[in-house]
């Protein structure tokens, strides 16, 4: 009997110690179900078109669905934040940004998170034996177009932040490698400049088409991916907008986008840029592409400028200085383009409407025009024709060119039907060609931009005379001047608390 | 006849033995299951054996005997016969003639009783056995005279023995001038003689020895007097005689080193347990809970009626044997079973109604108007003329009902145990409600002397409907800062919009727009077949499964809000499963040598634990006539799913010494897949306890009043492996997709950084312990001190937002830290005559350390457009405020005054520092209880002393700088130059005044009545008339009284406890930014058994 008992012990421990050893190790290899992982997810040309694809989609973030337009139009003299009381957003507006505005710590993490995953592309495709990735170039083309995307979200952090840290790898969390002290300005422009010449190399100035020619001209693909043409574009911008500006490379990058072999042009007719049924379109270089009504790949951020009848009040409302603006040059074409109005909306708003009068016309941004619940079609344009155009004619006019320039400048007026200007000193060229930027791109996140790079900021935004309003009785209280209490430091935005929580050896901007 | 039984546990030898061994593999997954495997004879030929042995002692061969027959045998140890050895061949032969032959010449006989026990005798005889033997009947009570059934009856020097039936009887036939032991768990020990007896009554009293008791411990149960860790059991009773929806909230305030946090006053918000301190910073710090043995997922649906007991294992060497998850403690959870007994039916209701027992004051409408027009703020006034308490509205007298159904019984070879019950109770915010339906069977089943079957099964149907706490809109910071100037609707019948947020609606409106519901299912199941081997080996398997299905319902009409119409109406629908198993083998062995006593532990464990979501949004919708996402025209949908296994070996000694000397030790060997990508999934988790018994050494006799003195010491290293499921890889999103030529393509997305060092982290405790139990065991002592260090913590490390992943975080192993502590616990019976008191009375000392965090500081717990509040640093404690220090309002300009302490002249980052501390400096628990004759008043007292409350509703509420109302307390806002007052002026647009600071720091302390209860049990005349066993009645108060300077609505906050990230739970405890409030109870209950 007891020899029984002792073999049913044994075999019972010698079952579990055979179960143990043969199946643990494959017991407990799992690997995620519902992710790839950096094992997998970058060995073939098709893993590789999916990263490229996914780094596209980083202009689905809200900063370029309109923070970009917050932190320009809104902060600018374009328009006030409306939306009724949103503390960061009126903060924006005010230029009363706080190190803790946690809008401004997402708008830095979105761009880092697009940098993050041109890095991954960067750092894996060389390793990738796939032969498919070399046919038709494509190997060297998404380096240009992660190159390209790399860049373009570097120049937005440069323009807002100053001198940021660069981070090229993104495969690290060891804090010897992801605290990165600030670079200075310059090192991150030359960083972008590197990436956009790399991209200006590699990039096509059209892709190939499903029959794989290069004729197979396809404008929704070849105005959404990057092109030679959006990097000489954006090399043009960077030039110009750096401390160290040099307006000959302005120029050459501009020409090089005017004589482009993609044939942009001009469309004749300015509201079809924007009226939702001609995207895509010759002026386009670049642009933001969504479908409406898939919320995947859909655009919701019309509905936070228009779509009054939901009952709230809308963001980025435009100011009496812009309207002032069109209506001094009385440019018709492109005010009602780029804002609409509406009546009996039901909310007060304090700098158009106080008392909610009924009767009171109020303006909306109207640069995109489907609100569709959220869920729009409607497009942005991250670069465009007529703003080389005009960088061009603010290149000549800085090159001491200042006839050209007006020529230059006239193109842009002729097809909204204004009188072509003659130029007469650099000076009033300088004002004119300012003055027309901001009337060809308001709510397209340039304003900003345009006046730091005149060096009229202060001064402007100290000089406006915007007044807000109160309610009493029924009836507007007396104007009330707003005032910006704008200096040197508040044109770049502080670097963010929560980022300097975590990198310690970030130094903020001065006046925070 | 000399006391000589290898052991002291009833072992049964065996007359029949199976044993089948069936392997099932799936997956090269082994669940191993015993079952049945025939060796030798079948009852038929019982009385024969078959029997082949050589130059074995006689005794050996009385063993093999017992193994093929019925019979048992009783001898004395010490017959030097005995050990004679004998050759025996014998085929299929009757017992009787085989014994005959066996002890010719061998100087014994033997006599045979009831047809079952052979009593062996020398052939001279002793006086014992000179009589005849003879059988004995007999009645077992309790102290009330109450049979009590299953009670065992031993004689002594033998495993013979019997129990008694439901009606208390037992007979037996024994030798006469035998002793018998009458034992029943729960009650003193009698033995006695059966010289010159025929029939007994034996009345058995309860156990004063908490130290006899039989406590549940890891893999089985221990004699408390046997324990050297650090262990609390709290018993059912706690549950029964004071009702809760939850079993935590009856635990709370009862066990030293044990804090029970109650998140959310929200009926269905749960609780959380914190053992010895919180011991990690941002991996998961909730104990480990097991369910009979099994792990569970979901405490808050388990039904409190069900509870027989709960243990909680709180130093390193008593979690040690559950190694991967021991290191925050654990928790056992034992439910109440069947046993041999009279069928018990019992049925237990209570209704109850609470409310806020502290309202806030704040701004009239006239007062907010004022306030609006002084921060330049107007709207057309006349078109808002209400002016309502938006408390008024939204706060109510909630009301609880709970009914709770069970049935136990059994007879010698099967218990049950069967329970149902519904609880419904609203929460005291509007719309806020709970339903659990519960249901559980427990069944054990003898099949033979050898084996034992069982199962336990419990199923609950939850449905809850929760409400928005803990933000800036969350419903209880909108009932303070709701506009008091609106209508809850328009007369269009669209819900009213704040005068000057166009995006805000009212705070009805806020809790009435979405109207949701969460509903769970959840079934936990166990099943275990234990074999009883020889030689005290006793092998047992148990294979467990859990099973929790959510649903979430939600729905925005879209007409009434504006969010609704917005998108045209939204819908979501979320399906949320999670499924568990664990397949548990152990073996153990035990042995006594003398005064040595051995037991042995060895065990395999496999789990494997999924939890998968998949959510459907809507939006869309043509009419409210299909409230669901089937009616909405644009969808989005979404699914997520992710797995973990474990494996683990473990083993475990204890050895005592003459029940003076105690040893125990663990070992365990763990892997987890959570680090399957990284070069060793396993850990090793060793542990080492002693215990010494000092009043049981000789020097000790004299000393009185001592009843026991014990020292306990212990080390031991647990570990925790709570991290994200996949946290050592590189994860890379698959759902990016973008637009070329106007198709959607596939595109992928990097989301974290792979971590291949990743490992398992651990805590070393040190425990040392003293029990002492005084004055005839009236006075029970325990307490413990202890130091706990985690090290190479799973740290989700902030890493800076450049490095481009969206969490901004990395799993790493970084840093350590310690808690170090001290508890005491005393239970005293004050007066034990008609007129009955005892005292509990526990407090617990814990103080953490960051030791290192690898030089850097988290900084969490987000107040809206102020930052975050909360930091963990080094050198510092776990659970600290962070911000500036306000001096006060300035007189000369109502600002606040906050501190330069970098000199600078200006405010920034420099000035920022520690504010405030989260942590009690100390935590106790008073219990009286009384009872006289029918009656019985149970006081409970709870206090929480030297905390910190960051009171960020405040900052909403006293910030004076948007269109919100204010509390009546900014009534006093400094208004000119000169007035001193410590309210600053009004600020519209800038938070100068409300930033993270010193202002809005309060003292936590509080002493709170927790709970009164008291009850009336009908006299006994009377429950014979009803044929009831027992029926109490009872009326309860929760929250009687509260003593503290809080100003908030209760102190007993915790901002981020309902979080679902650890990172905030662990670091910004004791933050009330619309903390959802507890509330003053009343419960009148009844409870009646048949």
């Amino acid at each position: 009997m007891k020899t029984t008992y002792k073999i049913v012990q044994q075999v019972f421990l010698g079952m579990i110690l055979v179960v143990s050893l043969v199946s643990c190790k494959k017991f407990l290899d799992i690997k995620p179900e519902t992710d790839l992982t950096t094992g997998n997810a970058y060995n073939s040309a098709q893993d590789i078109e999916n990263a490229i694809t996914g780094a596209y989609r980083a202009f689905y973030y809200e900063y370029y669905i309109w923070d970009n337009v917050l932190l320009s139009d809104v902060r600018s003299d374009n328009a006030y934040a409306g939306g009724g009381g949103d503390q960061p957003i009126l903060a924006y507006d005010e230029l009363n940004i706080s190190t803790g505005n946690n809008r401004m710590l997402a708008d830095w993490s979105q761009l880092y998170i697009g940098i993050g995953r041109c890095n991954a592309i960067l750092n894996k495709i060389d390793a990738i034996a796939d032969p498919l990735l070399d046919k038709n170039s494509r190997r060297s083309q998404i380096k240009g177009e992660a190159a390209f995307l790399r860049a373009f979200h570097y120049y937005q952090l440069v323009k807002q932040w100053g001198g940021v840290p660069l981070e090229l790898n993104s495969n690290s969390s060891d804090p010897a490698k992801t605290n990165l002290p600030r670079a200075s300005e310059k090192e991150v422009y030359d960083q972008i400049v590197k990436d956009l010449e790399l991209a200006v190399t590699n990039l096509p100035d059209t892709y190939n088409g499903p029959s794989g020619s290069v004729t197979d001209n396809i404008p929704s693909v070849n105005k959404v991916r990057a092109t030679k043409g959006a990097a000489n574009a954006l090399l043009a911008k960077v030039w110009a907008q750096r401390s160290d500006r040099d307006y000959n490379k302005v120029l050459q990058y501009c020409n090089a986008v005017i004589g482009s072999p993609s044939g942009y042009s001009l469309l004749a007719n300015y509201d079809h840029l924007f009226d939702g049924d001609h995207y895509s379109n010759a002026e386009s270089i670049l642009e933001v592409a969504f479908i409406g009504g898939n919320w995947d790949v859909s655009n919701w951020g019309v509905q936070l400028y228009l779509a009054p009848e939901d009952g709230w009040q809308k963001y980025c409302v435009p100011s009496r200085n812009l309207v002032n603006a069109y209506d001094a040059e009385g440019d018709n074409v492109r005010k009602s383009a780029n804002i609409t109005y509406f009546k009996d909306v039901p909310w007060a708003d304090e700098n158009w409407n106080p008392c909610q009068d009924n009767t009171v016309s109020v303006p909306f941004n109207f640069k995109q025009r489907h609100p569709d619940g959220w869920n729009s079609g409607d497009r942005y344009y991250l670069l465009r024709l007529a703003d080389i155009i005009l960088l061009k004619a603010e290149a000549q006019n800085e090159t001491g060119n200042f006839t050209l320039a007006a020529a230059t400048l006239n193109l842009v007026r002729s097809r909204v039907g204004l009188a072509p200007v003659t130029g007469t000193s650099q000076a009033q060229m300088r004002t004119k060609i300012l003055n027309e930027r901001r009337l060809e791109l308001a709510f397209e996140a340039q304003r900003w931009d345009d006046l730091l790079r005149s060096g009229q900021a202060v001064a402007i935004m100290n000089n406006l005379g915007e007044v807000k309003y109160t309610c009493a009785g029924g009836i507007p209280s007396a104007p009330v001047t707003i005032n910006y209490n704008c200096n040197q430091n508040k044109l770049l935005l502080p670097i963010p608390q929560g980022e300097r929580d975590a990198n310690p050896s970030l130094t903020q901007n001065a006046g925070y | 006849m000399k006391k000589n039984v290898p052991s002291g546990e009833h072992l049964i030898a065996p007359h029949r033995f199976f044993l089948k061994m069936l392997l099932f593999m799936k997956l090269t997954i082994a669940i191993i299951l015993l079952t049945t495997f025939q060796v030798a004879a079948s009852e038929g030929n019982a009385q024969n054996v078959t029997l082949q042995m050589r130059q074995a002692e006689i005794q050996k061969v009385f063993r093999a005997i017992e193994k093929q027959s019925p019979y048992y045998f009783l001898y004395n140890y010490d017959l030097p016969a005995l050990q004679k050895k004998v050759d025996v061949d014998v085929k299929n032969a009757p017992v009787k003639s085989f014994l005959d032959q066996l002890l010719t010449g061998s100087g014994l006989t033997y006599r045979i009783m009831n047809s079952k026990l052979v009593v062996i005798v020398p052939l001279t005889g002793t006086p014992s056995f000179q009589e005849a033997d003879k059988r004995i009947s007999g009645t077992v009570t309790g102290e009330a005279g109450e049979p009590l059934a299953g009670v065992s009856i031993q004689i002594k020097g033998s495993n013979f023995g019997t129990s008694t039936d439901s009606k208390g009887h037992f007979s037996l036939e024994v030798p006469d001038n035998t002793v018998l032991i009458v034992s029943y768990v729960g009650y003193e020990s009698q033995e006695i003689s059966t010289a010159g007896q025929n029939s007994l009554t034996v009345a058995l009293k309860l156990s004063d020895k908490q130290l006899d008791q039989v406590i549940v411990v890891g893999y089985g149960t221990q004699k408390k007097k046997d324990v050297t860790g650090a262990i609390t059991t709290i018993s059912g009773k706690e549950m029964e005689d004071r009702p809760n929806t939850q079993f935590g909230y009856a635990i709370q305030g009862k066990a030293a080193g044990v804090q029970v946090i109650r998140p959310s006053g929200q009926p269905q918000a749960g609780f959380s347990i914190r053992i010895r301190g919180t011991s990690t910073i941002t991996a998961g710090s909730e104990p480990l809970y097991l369910v009979d043995g099994v792990p569970t997922s979901s405490t808050q649906d388990i039904n409190p009626a069900d509870i027989e007991s709960i243990t909680v294992l709180k130093d390193a060497s008593a979690a040690a044997i559950y190694g991967s998850s021991g290191a925050n403690g654990v928790v056992l959870i034992t439910t109440k079973r069947g046993k041999n007994q009279k069928t018990k039916v019992n049925f237990n209701t209570y209704t109850g109604s609470a409310k806020v027992w502290k309202n806030q004051d704040v701004l009239n409408a006239a007062q907010y108007k004022d306030l609006m027009t002084e921060m330049g703020q107007s709207a057309d006034w006349t078109k808002y003329t209400a002016d309502r308490d938006w408390q008024k509205e939204v706060f109510r007298t909630a009301k609880t009902n709970s009914y709770q159904l069970s049935v136990a019984g059994g007879n010698e070879t099967t218990g049950f145990y069967l329970s149902g019950g519904y609880v419904r109770q609203e929460g005291v915010v509007m719309t806020n409600e709970l339903n659990r339906y519960s249901f559980k069977a427990n069944i054990d089943h003898k099949i033979s002397d050898i084996f034992k079957v069982g199962t336990s099964i419990s199923y609950s149907r939850w449905k809850d409907i929760d409400v928005s706490e803990n933000r800036k809109y969350g419903s209880i910071n909108a009932i303070l800062t709701g506009a008091p100037v609106t209508n809850v609707y328009n007369t269009d019948g669209t819900f009213a919009i704040h005068p000057f947020i166009q995006d805000l609606e009212n705070p009805v409106a806020l809790l009435l727009k979405n109207e949701h519901s969460w509903i769970n299912n959840r079934i936990n199941a166990n099943a275990y077949i234990e074999a009883t081997l020889p030689q005290n080996i006793r092998l047992r398997s148990m294979f467990g499964y859990e099973q929790l299905n959510g649903t979430y319902n939600a729905w925005v009409d879209p007409y009434r809000s504006r969010e609704g119409r917005g998108f045209n109406g939204i819908a979501d629908l979320y399906n949320n499963q999670y499924n568990f198993w664990i397949s548990e083998n152990t073996a153990t062995w035990g042995k006594a040598i003398g005064n040595h006593n051995l037991n042995l532990l060895a065990g395999f464990i496999i789990s494997e634990k999924s939890t998968s979501g998949s959510n459907i949004h809507a939006t869309g919708f043509g009419s409210s006539a299909i409230p669901n996402v089937s009616g909405g025209s644009i969808k989005t949908s979404g699914y997520t799913f992710s797995k973990r296994r474990n494996v683990a070996a473990l083993s475990r000694l204890n050895y005592s010494y003459d029940g003076r000397f105690l040893l125990t030790a663990n070992f365990r060997a763990d892997a987890s897949t959570v680090f399957s990508n990284t070069s060793n999934p396993w850990g090793y988790f060793p542990s080492f306890s002693g215990g010494w018994v000092i009043s049981r050494e000789r020097f000790f006799a004299g000393v009185k009043h001592v009843n026991e003195l014990k020292l306990r010491a212990g080390w031991g290293t647990v570990g925790n492996d709570q991290a994200a499921d996949y946290a050592s890889y590189g994860l890379v999103n698959a759902g990016s997709y973008y637009v070329f030529g106007n198709n959607v393509i596939p595109g992928t997305s990097l989301q974290s950084i792979e971590n291949k060092s990743l490992k398992w982290e651990t805590t070393k405790q040190t425990n040392i312990g003293l029990d002492l139990s005084l004055f005839n065991n009236r006075v029970q002592i325990t307490t413990d001190y202890y130091v706990k260090q985690t090290n190479e913590m799973l740290l989700n490390r902030p890493i800076p937002a450049s490095v481009g992943i969206p969490s901004n975080t990395a799993t790493k192993n970084i840093g350590r830290m310690e808690n170090r502590g001290f508890e005491f616990q005393v239970s005293s019976k004050n007066l034990v005559k008609e007129l009955k008191w005892s005292t509990d009375f526990n407090i617990s000392f814990n103080k953490s350390k960051i030791i290192s965090l690898d030089g850097g500081t988290i900084k969490v717990g987000y107040i809206s457009d102020r930052g975050n509040v909360a930091i963990a640093k080094e050198g510092e404690q776990l659970g600290l405020f962070y911000g500036y220090i306000s001096d006060g309002v300035d007189p000369a300009t109502g600002m606040i005054k906050y501190r330069d302490l970098d000199n600078s002249g200006t405010l920034n980052d420099a000035d920022q520092t520690v504010i405030g501390n989260a942590n009690p400096k100390y935590v106790f628990g008073l219990t009286n209880s009384f009872s006289y004759k029918n009656w019985s008043l149970n006081v409970f007292i709870q206090g929480v002393q030297g905390n910190d409350i960051f009171n960020a509703t405040r900052i909403e509420s006293e910030g004076l700088m948007d269109e919100g109302n204010q509390r009546a307390s900014v009534l006093n806002r400094w208004k000119s130059v000169g007035q001193v007052t410590d309210m600053p002026k009004a600020t519209f647009g800038s938070d100068m005044n409300s930033r993270i600071s010193s202002r809005f720091i309060e003292s936590g302390s509080f002493v709170r009545l927790k709970s009164v209860t008291l009850g009336y049990e009908l006299p006994k005349r009377l429950l014979t008339r009803l044929k009831m066993s027992r029926l109490y009645v009872y009326v309860t108060s929760e929250n009687l009284l509260t003593f503290t300077r809080y100003s908030g609505f209760d102190p007993e906050v915790s901002f981020y406890g309902r979080s679902t990230d650890n990172a905030v739970k662990n670091i910004a405890p004791g933050v009330d930014y619309g903390t959802y409030p507890q509330s003053r109870e009343f419960i009148l209950g009844l409870n009646i058994t048949f």
